[in-house]
């Protein structure tokens, strides 16, 4: 296992490199000189020499080549650079919209294993049943849902009309649980339901399969009531595939918090990302961009490894 | 005719008439599925929406009336009007021009991208091969939606660029499909009489493996341009995609969020339109998916 783990540590590290490299090579593909960027709105006022003196802080006069290594050799002392906009190291911009990302993911991938999970058992126990049909084409449509639709909806009708929870803003956990916890509900549900559909599906086709095997029919035979063969013998099984699905979703996640956390106003990772883009602040889009794909990654490596854990055939 | 053309126009299988009848048994187990049939539906009435819509219209979807500001939806505005007193149906349906346009382009271009490519890393093999999977992987490693936004923001807004970002971001799916198919069919036995008779490569692929790569291809595509779809919206409501006073669904959107409270009509025809438009893709690409499996 220890063996099988560094050999895929080994195999990420290219594909971090690479991704590190793409990221790099995004943010030069700005039009114009990056220093502009720098500058803003006062450039018009700066001389030439004051601007070349700008160049060389930043190293931009340097090649591209040896702006990357520089780029990366921070990365590795956490470095991320500063904010053109506030000065601010970007590391220490990020370390606050961690939080609202994280509980609103986590929240959300709950509400879809909590949704998911019983409806793709009843439909894969009851195939082709009106229950089958209903989970079904609720999976279509929130596979299709767009978070603007929903979200709109849900702050519309339980946010202002209705006004049983708040149509948007955030409250740290630490502050106040309960309001943060109320806070997070209408985006987690919004991010949650496109995630549900996903997993409903892969759950409900791999349930099918495992049922269809002989060891449930043995299971069956030796007397066993439906609910210990599915809940003890198939859904273990069934669910390895949903693992694999649940650290894929991942990018779902941090994509859909680019949407979400701008339409309910939720200070994460997805709206500096947003706020950063309008303000052309390049040092903190690059260094958001580089994370999500490292954690992409990352799962992806962790999903390997629970799969040995949850599958005890499974050598590696 | 010489040996290697005979053996390749027998390997050629199956024929000219044998193929149409597989193509007619594919639309007939397409057409039995209501779901895709739907979805079909839902995507020509999108089609001729595009098409003729812009020239039903009775109201000027860029010119503001400031005597008809945010009207709830009546027999004269459908669908109401926004906060410059412009018919929403009417840059609703200028709007399916421009996403359809920008979501097809987009698609066609990363299609054609992904399949060279992925022809040549299958085909090829070896270190070329090695070399393009690892810089696909880097660029899978990035969720599409946050890919396409990352080059949106480093190109800037516009309608050529937001195209491009998603064609970019779609690249790598197609490029590890077709990979994936030309890899399985390049080991079949015809294809390795062909090439054994000195049937050059470039005739083997364009021939023999680029159309059995097609199958698949198509599904994606259908599935692609729902995302394209999404993904233009989402561009758009980040104000990266195309800029007003052109309307598009997203920006639509984005401006109808501010007045939620007062006018939800607003926000409704175009997330409604996104969300039609989405699920027509999906359901044709999964009864595609189904027609072809069968």
């Amino acid at each position: 296992m220890g063996q099988y783990l560094l050999k895929r540590l080994l195999a990420t590290l290219p594909v971090l490199f690479l991704t590190s490299i793409v990221i790099f090579g995004l943010m030069r593909l700005l039009p114009g000189d990056p220093v502009m960027v720098i500058v803003g709105q006062t450039q018009a006022q700066m001389s030439a020499e004051t601007l070349d003196k700008i160049r060389r802080e930043n190293g931009l006069d340097q090649p591209i080549v040896v702006q990357y290594f520089t780029w990366l050799e921070k990365l590795f002392t956490g470095d991320l650079g500063r904010s053109i906009q506030s000065r601010q190291p970007v590391w220490g911009m990020l370390l606050p919209r961690l939080l609202p990302t994280i509980q609103i993911g986590l929240m959300a991938w709950a509400i879809s294993i909590v949704i998911a999970v019983p409806i793709a058992i009843i439909s894969a126990t009851k195939p082709n049943s009106w229950q089958d049909n209903l989970g079904t084409i609720g999976a279509l449509l929130g596979a299709a849902m767009p978070y603007f639709l929903l979200g709109g909806g849900l702050i519309y009708v339980l946010g202002l009309r209705l006004k049983w929870l708040p149509a948007s803003g955030y409250v740290p956990w630490g502050d106040d649980p309960v309001q943060s916890l109320r806070h997070s509900i209408l985006p987690a549900v919004t991010l949650g339901v496109g995630l549900t559909a996903i997993i409903m599906r892969q759950a409900r086709s791999s349930l099918l399969e495992v049922l269809r095997l002989t060891y449930i029919t043995s299971a069956r035979a030796k007397g066993l009531g439906e609910r210990q063969v599915i809940l003890q013998h198939a859904l273990k099984n069934a669910m390895l595939p949903v693992v694999t699905i649940l650290g894929i979703l991942l990018g779902n996640v941090m994509a859909g918090a680019v949407i979400t956390e701008t339409i309910f106003g939720i200070p994460g990772i997805g709206r500096l990302l947003v706020d950063s883009i309008y303000s052309r602040d390049y040092p903190v889009v690059q260094a958001i961009v580089l994370m999500i794909g490292f954690v992409v990654i990352l799962s992806n490596l962790l999903v390997d490894v629970i799969y040995g854990y949850l599958d005890p055939r499974i050598r590696y | 005719m010489t040996t290697a053309t005979i053996i390749e126009s027998q390997a050629t299988l199956p024929s000219l008439t044998t193929r149409r009848s597989l193509v007619r048994l594919r639309v007939h187990h397409l057409l039995r599925r209501k779901l895709a049939v739907i979805g079909a539906a839902i995507i020509l009435l999108e089609v001729v929406a595009a098409i003729f819509g812009p020239l039903l219209v009775r109201y000027d979807p860029m010119a503001p009336n400031f005597a008809a500001i945010l009207q709830p939806p009546s027999a004269d505005h459908w669908l109401g009007t926004d906060d410059l007193g412009r018919d929403i149906l009417s840059r609703l349906l200028t709007g399916t021009r421009y996403s359809l346009l920008i979501s097809v382009t987009a698609v066609t271009i990363a299609m054609i991208a992904g399949v060279c490519l992925g022809i040549m890393s299958g085909y090829v093999g070896g270190s070329i091969d090695e070399v393009l999977m690892r810089i696909l992987d880097s660029f899978m490693a990035l969720p599409s939606l946050v890919l396409a936004l990352a080059i949106a923001a480093a190109l800037g807004p516009g309608l050529a660029n937001a195209m491009l970002a998603i064609a970019v971001a779609s690249v790598p799916t197609y490029a590890r499909l077709v990979r994936g198919q030309t890899l399985s069919i390049k080991e079949n036995e015809y294809i390795l009489a062909a090439r054994a008779t000195g049937v050059g490569s470039g005739r083997v692929v364009g021939r023999h493996i680029l159309p059995n790569t097609l199958g698949p291809v198509i599904v994606q595509v259908s599935l692609g341009l729902g995302f394209a779809i999404i993904t233009e919206s989402s561009l758009s409501f980040i104000g990266l995609g195309i800029q007003p006073p052109i309307p598009t669904w997203g920006w639509m959107v984005q401006v109808g969020f501010q007045f939620l409270e007062t006018a939800p009509w607003y926000v409704l025809a175009p997330a409604s339109a996104i969300f039609l438009a989405v699920l027509g893709f999906n359901l044709l690409g999964d009864g595609l998916r189904d027609a072809l499996d069968a």
